[in-house]
């Protein structure tokens, strides 16, 4: 009874809380998006071993945002974390050519795993301040997003550093799921 | 019927994992199998490679510290650098660590045939350092972009990746075996022990690689106080090993599905917050944790907590009444694990919130749970005369009857007295809050009675007067004939 009248009570005004996953390869920016999100400021990260997370409070949502590192060993990881998961963000180090096809390979068998089926898709087209950075529209390509069926997705370019398009993908996360419910 | 061709089974099954790639950070393309399968070799070249006495100082900041490398510049580096590295940008360096990647046979090429040794004349004109350890961050990233963003450095860099690819992926699993042969190691593929080049202990050897006991390490850390590699004290490797090390008995190159292949051997890695693996974890692994905090028998939890389809009230009471134990006097049995460790960061974390999934209870039960229960607890933890950690946790520990027996029979038991009192002060607690409350639920009760019977004369007496005002207002038109009264009269 008391349960139930604390959902209706969540429900009207309560923040709605939200399960984001971030990945990506290692040294694309995740941990550094992260904690620009939650602190506003540019920590000095070392590389992700397990995960961090922190919940970011946006608009009418929590979004609870499990960053899991990158690395090799790390990856076959990513899968423990699928369940439950409302949102991926996908942060891409759009410097890095040579890897981007590596990128592409991950995004794909991530969205193939069925617990992934219902999560919408926020891509961070990140490291844009680099020299010779691909555009998002670059990116897009590369990755093969267009190509994509029955997933809602957003491509947003981004600089972890300067906080630059991050809560323009928040934004779009947050428009998206709410609408969703 | 369905024909197989023989052996066409066993390829279907492993054409995914066969068709998987593994792409070096120099450009290089491989199985990843295969790359799994040389890792224990790779590895040992690596650590025999750190024990060169120029590679055993971080290039960059000279700390004692190589727990990273950048396998395009081919130099050591400590992991305070290896931030610099990657904000640097991936067309500039890229960098790895010893442990959680897995390296491919140009890497280690590269990491061979450059070194920090040669990589001082390449790249800085033998300048000792590319920077103070004390620099800004923003200095060392300009100074890095600087450094090896130059075209002389890149077009070194790029040399040196070219020939580092034509003898690292010139063959197959044995290209890197005969570099390493033609360099004067010996890396057996088949467990051939590796001469020992190493005068010190074997601190820096990155975990995944069996090292033999050694003594806790005396060597100054001027590295990054945040390694915990460096800190943890040398576990006994389970094959016994005279001086030499055997790189291939470990079974090193497992795949890793299982975060305990991570975190298993070394505590926690700090990080800007408390990270952990507690959601992949082994759930017994959990549990026995979770009882480590608690005092209770983890089975008996376990049995307990998956009757009821989850509530998220006795979730919060369990967590409320996790963070208070490990608040506690317990901290120090839960060092004792990596898991309690995680734990404890968990608790301590902004995402206490996730760990109340597990816990499912009818309400009522919660109200009389020994454990459970923030009712009694502070009473418990307060009331007691001098009371201990211990004594707290044996209250606590004994169940209800033991406790009713104590009380009843005049606390003849050891530490009863004690006992007796908290129950006497929870009984007497529990009479007054009953008797008052009821008391105030009689008066409202009866005042609520009395508001009921006075709105009910309201109603009685405005029904009367309107009645009256109708009756009055027909018999005036009736005797004055005034149309528009008589009305009324109809109605």
């Amino acid at each position: 009874m008391g349960l139930a009248f604390t959902k209706i009570w969540q429900r009207m005004i309560g923040k709605q809380e939200m399960r984001i996953l971030m990945v990506g390869l290692d040294a694309a920016g995740k941990t550094t998006i992260l904690y620009k999100l939650k602190l506003g400021e540019v920590v000095t990260t070392i590389p992700t071993i397990g995960f961090n997370v922190e919940t970011v409070e946006y608009k009418n949502l929590s979004f609870t945002v499990w960053d899991v590192g990158g690395q090799d060993k790390i990856r076959p990881l990513w899968r423990h974390y699928y369940q439950g998961t409302n949102g991926l963000i996908y942060v891409v180090d759009s410097n890095d050519r040579d890897r981007i096809e590596d990128a592409r390979e991950e995004l794909t068998k991530m969205l193939n795993e069925d617990e992934m089926r219902d999560a919408v898709l926020l891509v961070f087209a990140n490291k844009q301040d680099l020299p010779q950075a691909m555009t998002a529209a670059e990116v897009t390509e590369k990755l093969g997003l267009h190509n994509l069926r029955h997933r809602q997705w957003f491509i947003q370019s981004a600089c972890a550093t300067t906080g630059d398009g991050l809560y323009e993908g928040l934004d779009w996360l947050s428009r998206t799921l709410s609408s969703k419910r | 019927g369905l024909k197989l061709l023989p052996g066409s089974v066993p390829h279907e099954f492993s054409s995914r994992r066969m068709a998987e790639k593994f792409r070096s950070k120099i450009g290089n393309s491989y199985a990843k199998k295969d790359i799994e399968d040389w890792q224990p070799r790779l590895k040992a070249e690596l650590g025999d490679l750190k024990r060169v006495s120029a590679n055993r100082q971080c290039f960059d900041c000279g700390a004692a510290d190589v727990t990273w490398a950048s396998p395009k510049l081919g130099t050591f580096l400590c992991v305070t650098c290896s931030d610099i590295h990657r904000a640097a940008g991936a067309h500039i360096t890229c960098v790895k660590n010893f442990s959680t990647y897995l390296w491919s046979p140009d890497e280690v090429e590269m990491m061979r045939a450059v070194g920090n040794r040669r990589a001082k004349e390449l790249y800085r004109r033998g300048a000792s350092l590319s920077w103070q350890p004390q620099d800004s961050k923003e200095r060392k990233v300009k100074l890095c972009t600087e450094l090896y963003g130059s075209e002389a450095v890149q077009r070194a860099v790029q040399q040196n990746i070219a020939a580092a690819t034509a003898s690292g992926s010139s063959g197959s699993s044995g290209a890197a075996a005969a570099a390493s042969a033609a360099a004067g190691y010996v890396a057996g593929a088949d467990a051939a022990p590796v001469r020992k080049t190493q005068e010190g202990p074997n601190w820096l050897d990155d975990w995944t690689v069996p090292t033999v006991p050694l003594p806790v390490p005396t060597v100054p850390v001027t590295g990054d106080l945040l390694d915990w590699s460096t800190r943890s004290t040398p576990k006994p490797s389970p094959v016994v090993q005279h001086g030499d090390r055997q790189p291939m008995v470990a079974p090193a190159s497992k795949p890793v599905d299982d975060l305990l292949d991570i975190f298993g051997d070394a505590p926690l890695a700090p990080g800007p917050v408390p990270s952990c693996g507690m959601q992949a974890e082994r759930e017994k692994d959990f549990w026995d944790s979770a009882a480590i905090c608690t005092g209770t028998s983890a089975d008996l939890r376990r049995k307990r907590m998956k009757k009821g389809g989850g509530s998220v009230m006795g979730a919060v009471f369990l967590g409320f009444q996790t963070h208070m134990e490990l608040e506690r006097s317990q901290l120090s049995r839960l060092n004792d694990s990596p898991c309690g460790q995680r734990l404890i960061a968990w608790g301590a974390g902004d995402a206490r919130g996730l760990m109340l999934l597990y816990y499912n209870k009818s309400f009522f039960w919660l109200l009389v749970e020994r454990r459970g229960s923030v009712f009694y607890r502070p009473l418990a933890g307060r009331c007691g005369e001098g009371a201990n950690g211990r004594d707290v946790i044996r209250c606590l520990g004994a169940s209800w009857w033991q406790a009713l027996g104590y009380w009843s029979n005049g606390g003849t038991s050891d530490g009863s007295d004690f006992l007796r009192r908290r129950f006497q002060a929870l009984g007497a607690g529990v009479t007054f809050s009953i008797v008052f409350r009821t008391q105030l639920a009689w008066n409202r009760y009866w005042e609520a009675v009395t508001q009921l019977h006075f709105m009910y004369s309201k109603w009685a007496d405005a029904f009367s007067q309107f009645q009256a005002f109708a009756e009055v207002t027909r018999k005036a038109a009736m005797d004055k004939g005034d149309q528009k009264q008589k009305r009324l009269k109809v109605n």
